[in-house]
């Protein structure tokens, strides 16, 4: 198990969010129904530029409190775990959603969410063991 | 020979009847709350009134106390200033949904009451006729039964007169907690330190370390649990809304909602949340999603929210074992109806809380009798 900086631990949610900001906004989007009203290149241009605010947003933030979390460094980060889980579970919604708006692929929901699900979740126990210590399973004793 | 001893001393009698009389008594006390049955069910009743919007001002209070907290270390000051920005936020977030996500919960509603409950009614009074598992005769014959009785009849018409009286008391009772509510948790937020100082003035100064120790305790422990328990909701209800709107299922909103409603209950509720989902794609499976894709869906959202959820957002020092809740939701369910099996989980955490720390205190106590005791036979 590697230790980590609160800064470092940051700059891992950072790199989730690069990947999973467009399926995100793309949940959300299906959620409240924007993809029927707007059209789906249109929403994904938005969610393009929507990453991008998160990224400038987020780099910013890790480069003016570099110096104060680059001396932190916890036990476990669960807060920044919780963070990348919520921020990739429904990421994986939303990659079949842009899925199924850009192709209509309703039919093979189970055929793909089956395999996005399992890596997602064989990822996430794994990132979450080594990078933010945070261990899963109820019967775990440390 | 040694005598043999009686296992009848006369500490153990002392003993046994102690307990018989402290029964005894209990009993009796017990006959007469029952004689007084309906003077303890009004002031059960107003006790109730009054603690259920406190109680819940207070659990919204832990969610938003934090937010104030972090509002004025940004500088946004004074307190009043912040409590209105925080309000202004909830507000906005509260139009945002009823502008965005109400019109097509209402419009789901209405559907469904104007085109699918009718086909659900005559789904039960025809087509389950022909499916059932034991054959038309035995249905008819058992719905011969239930039209040659009066037992359900009457049922649905006490039924209505129950809900009849009730509604209005319940109703009122929702206005006044959710009319208090906003102004009740004004309060709290505004003068936060104000009541805990005034709660910890009242404790007798020699237990005032030990108790102000525990409210701290109780603040962090169900704080962290109730701001866990939000996060959840909002998840897994987007999620459950998102795939089933994916899969086909109509009233996607709504079964979303309930589904994310339900999580409330740890470990059941996705569970429980399941049967009318289940119940309603069965029905529809000739046109709607196959049933089975909801086991499956309903499966891996209690996997994630049992495994990967509550461990994560919930934190190793308020988990709750199942049993626990069970019987936590049972016992506040009945002392407060659907309020209490929303609030079990939090309920049971602060009693663990509690727990922990009388036990603490005990091994405290016999650590130090012993050590006394070691200092005594040392000089």
């Amino acid at each position: 198990m590697k230790i980590i900086t609160l800064w470092h631990a940051r700059f891992a949610v950072l790199l989730v969010l690069c990947f999973f900001t467009t399926p995100l906004i793309f949940t959300f989007s299906y959620l409240f129904e924007a993809v029927v009203q707007v059209p789906p290149l249109s929403l994904l241009w938005i969610a393009l530029i929507g990453t991008g605010s998160v990224i400038i947003f987020s780099t910013t933030l890790l480069l003016l409190y570099r110096k104060s979390w680059v001396k932190v460094i916890e036990i476990t980060y669960r807060k920044e775990y919780a963070t990348v889980f919520l921020t990739t579970w429904l990421a994986i919604v939303g990659i079949f959603v842009m899925l199924n708006t850009f192709w209509q692929l309703t039919d093979y929901f189970f055929i793909i969410m089956i395999p996005l699900v399992t890596a997602g979740y064989y990822g996430l126990t794994k990132i979450g063991m080594l990078v933010f210590h945070v261990p899963l399973f109820l019967g775990s004793k440390d | 020979m040694k005598p043999q001893k009686s296992f009848f001393t006369d500490k153990v009698l002392n003993r046994a009847l102690k307990i018989l009389s402290f029964v005894i008594l209990l009993l009796v006390l017990f006959y007469i709350l029952t004689l007084f049955s309906n003077f303890f069910a009004i002031v059960f009743g107003a006790i109730r009134t009054a603690l259920v919007p406190v109680a819940l001002a207070w659990l919204l209070s832990l969610i938003l106390y934090p937010v104030v907290r972090f509002f004025e270390k940004q500088g946004i000051r004074p307190r009043a200033l912040t409590v209105l920005v925080i309000y202004l936020i909830i507000f906005g977030f509260i139009a945002l949904i009823a502008l965005f996500l109400m019109p097509p919960v209402v419009a789901q509603i209405e559907y469904f009451f104007a085109v699918d409950y009718p086909n659900i009614m005559t789904y039960f009074s025809n087509t389950i006729r022909d499916e059932f598992i034991f054959g038309v005769e035995v249905y008819d014959l058992f719905m011969g039964a239930v039209g040659s009785s009066t037992v359900i009849e009457r049922s649905i018409e006490n039924l209505f007169a129950n809900l009849a009286l009730l509604l209005p008391t319940t109703l009122v009772g929702v206005i006044i907690v959710f009319a208090i509510l906003p102004i009740l948790l004004l309060f709290y937020l505004l003068d936060y330190e104000r009541f805990n100082e005034i709660l910890q003035n009242l404790i007798p100064t020699n237990q005032k370390g030990k108790l102000v120790n525990v409210f701290k305790r109780l603040n962090t422990t169900v704080g962290a649990y109730v701001r866990g328990q939000l996060v959840l909701m909002i998840s897994i209800g987007t999620v459950a809304t998102v795939v089933y709107r994916v899969i086909g299922l109509e009233y996607y909103y709504l079964f979303g909602i309930l589904v994310g409603f339900l999580t409330v209950i740890p470990y059941f509720g996705i569970i429980i949340s399941m049967i009318p989902i289940l119940a309603y794609a069965y029905i529809t499976k000739d046109v709607g999603p196959n049933p089975l894709f909801i086991i499956g869906i309903h499966f891996v959202l209690q996997f994630i929210e049992g495994n990967i959820f509550q461990p994560i957002i919930m934190g190793r020092q308020i988990r709750i074992h199942p049993i626990v809740i069970i019987v936590s939701i049972l016992f506040f369910g009945s002392l407060f109806g659907l309020i209490g099996i929303i609030f079990a989980a939090p309920l049971a955490a602060t009693a663990r809380v509690l727990l922990e720390f009388f036990i603490e205190q005990r091994d405290d106590a016999k650590a130090r009798m012993q050590l006394f005791k070691e200092d005594v036979e040392a000089s």
